[in-house]
């Protein structure tokens, strides 16, 4: 593949760094409190599990004002504190601004143009914003790839129980039902990849699109399953961090990433269409109970979000769903926020595909589409807050995986009306 | 008496001629106008079978066209709209050939009028055609940001745009066929002006209460936020 020349690759060449066996990217926007964390646990986790590989510290950044570039460059590991030993090779840092739309998978392109220069045989990526990430996270991303040959790692996290709610109702289960393939975590936003794969990323024109911002995270996960790639996952523990953007609006996260998704259901029909009932990916690293932070969560507004759409956009929802469907909201509707507010699992399943058909066949403009979607999103999300209310962790993770199921029961109905 | 009757033979001698001046080219007004439906039904049959071809009732159903003319009062199929419209639109402009082939001033006159007004009436109806999609459009994006805004009465703010677009592009149609432009152009300035003077006075006066209500609640919205992450 020729590799298109950019300030990256010029930096990198400039520090001597013409070639390295792992590429750690850190993609980062204002993130000067938590950044010296993750480049610490990074540094200590290369110098502890890969001391004798070749390794780079690619920091990706979106034009932070907060000096988060310096602090990368700045932070210092004590090496002997964590009883490490001399390093074979230094770990080099670099820093760069990204180039492209402003967003996340921007941020990412720049580290697989790295990677592809070094001729990096592994690769991971890792947020910025992590408070939770510990130097094991480095070999469970890497050490797939390098040792056993792996394309694709996925993260695996403990999480509390409300968080992850567009994870967890449509794109762990759609992922799921379509390619046959059990990763929990298709958007976690740490993954480990092997170079061979960040070329095929490289490869693909993708980044004027959603691509570019949130999609990026399921855009990878599904191009390498679609792709058949070898995919495995790894268990990471917690993910604690700081909390998302307040600005960022819900409604652009939510449209891009399921818009996304939609996007590869639409691009990979030839690789889903076969695929029947689904089987566990191998997952690494030792499980264990982890603690997670409480979470506060405004019932009220999510309710009325909901209720205000059931007043105003049946009219949109009747190009999309059928008439029982949208007597089945307004039913749930006026339940307000009691526990009878039951947003049944086999509802939910038929309307989302019910959408994917409707953006197959460009029903509607996708924006408009999607934007329809959000309402029912929060319908549902309210209705599985109030069932889960007391669950344990075990019990609510049982819940999902049974609309999973469901997603599974019903792809005969999304084959028949594609 | 002889007099008389010369005159007669004079005028009947006159008429004829013109008679036999007029007979042919009404003839031809005939078979201009025999050509016009011919031409018309043959231009509709193939409509017929292209839209069929391309399936363009569905396309527009999909693409919100079908309801936009639905709104605007067409309950046709949009097809059927489109092939009725350009089949009497030939049937007419035979017509007016036709009539252009008497040789007479007045038809002379009338003829190239029309046909001098034709471009006109072809952007008004483009103007009209789009902007009625235009305005489709832009309600429902209107409709999706205000419900996912949280706003109670988003139709209300949906409809209130596809109106101010609709009148908008029916200015400019009328502006298009010169149909009294600056009447046109005056009544849209009153019609404007009142209505924002109309909705200043109403949200600055007899709506205070409302505005409280709504800065509380986006302040309210502010501290209540949860701290879920959806992703």
């Amino acid at each position: 593949m020729e590799f298109d020349p950019s300030p990256a690759t010029a930096e990198a060449k400039g520090k001597g760094a013409l070639s390295a066996d792992i590429v750690v990217g850190i993609p980062s926007y204002n993130n000067s409190a938590t950044i010296s964390h993750v480049v610490k646990a990074v540094d200590a986790g290369l110098g502890k599990y890969f001391p004798n590989e070749r390794a780079v510290i690619v920091n990706s950044d979106g034009g932070s004002q907060d000096s988060t570039p310096e602090e990368v460059i700045r932070t210092r590991v004590d090496h002997r504190a964590i009883f490490l030993t001399h390093r074979l090779y230094p770990v080099n840092r670099i820093t760069t601004p990204y180039h492209g739309v402003p967003g996340k998978g921007s941020a990412f392109r720049t580290i697989f143009h790295m990677a592809a220069a070094l001729g990096a045989r592994a690769c991971c990526v890792v947020d910025a914003d992590l408070r939770s990430i510990t130097p094991e996270w480095i070999e469970l991303l890497i050490a797939p790839v390098l040792k056993e040959d792996y394309d694709f790692v996925a993260p695996l996290y403990s999480r509390h129980k409300y968080d992850g709610t567009i994870t967890n109702s449509i794109i762990y289960p759609v992922t799921r039902a379509l390619y046959g393939r059990r990763i929990r975590q298709p958007m976690g936003g740490e993954f480990g990849f092997s170079g061979r794969l960040a070329s095929r990323y490289l490869s693909q024109n993708v980044w004027d699109s959603d691509v570019a911002r949130f999609g990026i995270d399921i855009w990878m996960t599904t191009e390498a399953i679609a792709g058949g790639f070898k995919v495995c996952q790894s268990y990471l523990g917690a993910k604690i961090h700081d909390p998302k953007d307040p600005g960022a609006d819900l409604k652009d996260m939510f449209t891009q990433v399921v818009g996304s998704l939609m996007s590869l259901t639409e691009k990979h029909y030839d690789e889903w269409k076969g695929a029947s009932a689904s089987s566990d990916v191998p997952t690494f690293g030792f499980k264990y109970s982890a603690g997670v932070e409480p979470v506060r969560v405004n019932m009220e507004r999510m309710v009325n979000a909901y209720r205000v759409g059931v007043k105003n956009l049946k009219d949109v929802w009747a190009k999309v769903v059928g008439k029982d469907a949208i007597a089945a909201f307004e039913e749930i509707s006026k339940k307000g926020g009691t526990p009878e507010f039951h947003f049944s699992r086999e509802l939910w399943v038929r309307t989302v595909y019910d959408y994917l058909i409707a953006f197959h066949r460009k029903k509607l403009p996708d924006d408009h589409l999607l934007g329809s979607l959000v309402p029912l999103y929060f319908g549902k999300t309210a209705s599985f807050f109030i069932e889960a209310s007391d669950f344990t962790d075990e019990e609510a993770e049982a819940e999902v995986e049974r609309t999973a199921e469901e997603y599974e029961n019903q792809k005969k109905y999304l084959l028949e009306r594609w | 008496m002889e007099r008389l009757k010369n005159e007669f033979i004079a005028h009947l001698n006159e008429f004829l001629d013109k008679a036999a001046d007029f007979i042919p080219n009404f003839v031809v007004m005939v078979v201009i106008l025999a050509a016009g439906l011919i031409v018309a039904w043959a231009v509709k049959l193939a409509m017929t079978r292209i839209f069929a071809a391309v399936k363009l009732d569905d396309w527009a159903d999909e693409t919100g066209i079908s309801s936009a003319l639905h709104n605007a009062g067409i309950r046709k199929p949009p097809s059927t709209f489109i092939k009725l419209s350009v089949y009497w639109l030939i049937v007419v402009m035979f017509f007016m050939a036709g009539f252009a082939s008497l040789g007479l001033k007045v038809t002379d006159t009338l003829a190239s009028l029309f046909f001098m007004y034709l471009p006109r009436f072809f952007s008004a109806v483009l103007i009209v055609i789009f902007g009625y999609i235009f305005a489709g459009f832009v309600s429902r994006a209107a409709l999706l940001t205000a419900v996912n805004a949280g706003i109670e009465y988003s139709k209300l703010i949906a409809a209130a745009v596809r109106i101010f677009i609709v009148i908008l592009v029916f200015a400019m149609a009328l502006e298009q066929l010169s149909i009294a432009p600056r009447i046109v152009f005056a009544a849209f300035s009153i019609f404007f002006g009142g209505i924002s003077l109309g909705l200043a006075i109403a949200f600055g006066y007899g709506g205070r209460g409302i505005a409280k209500k709504l800065l509380e609640y986006i302040v309210k919205k502010e501290t209540e936020k949860d701290d879920i992450n959806m992703l």
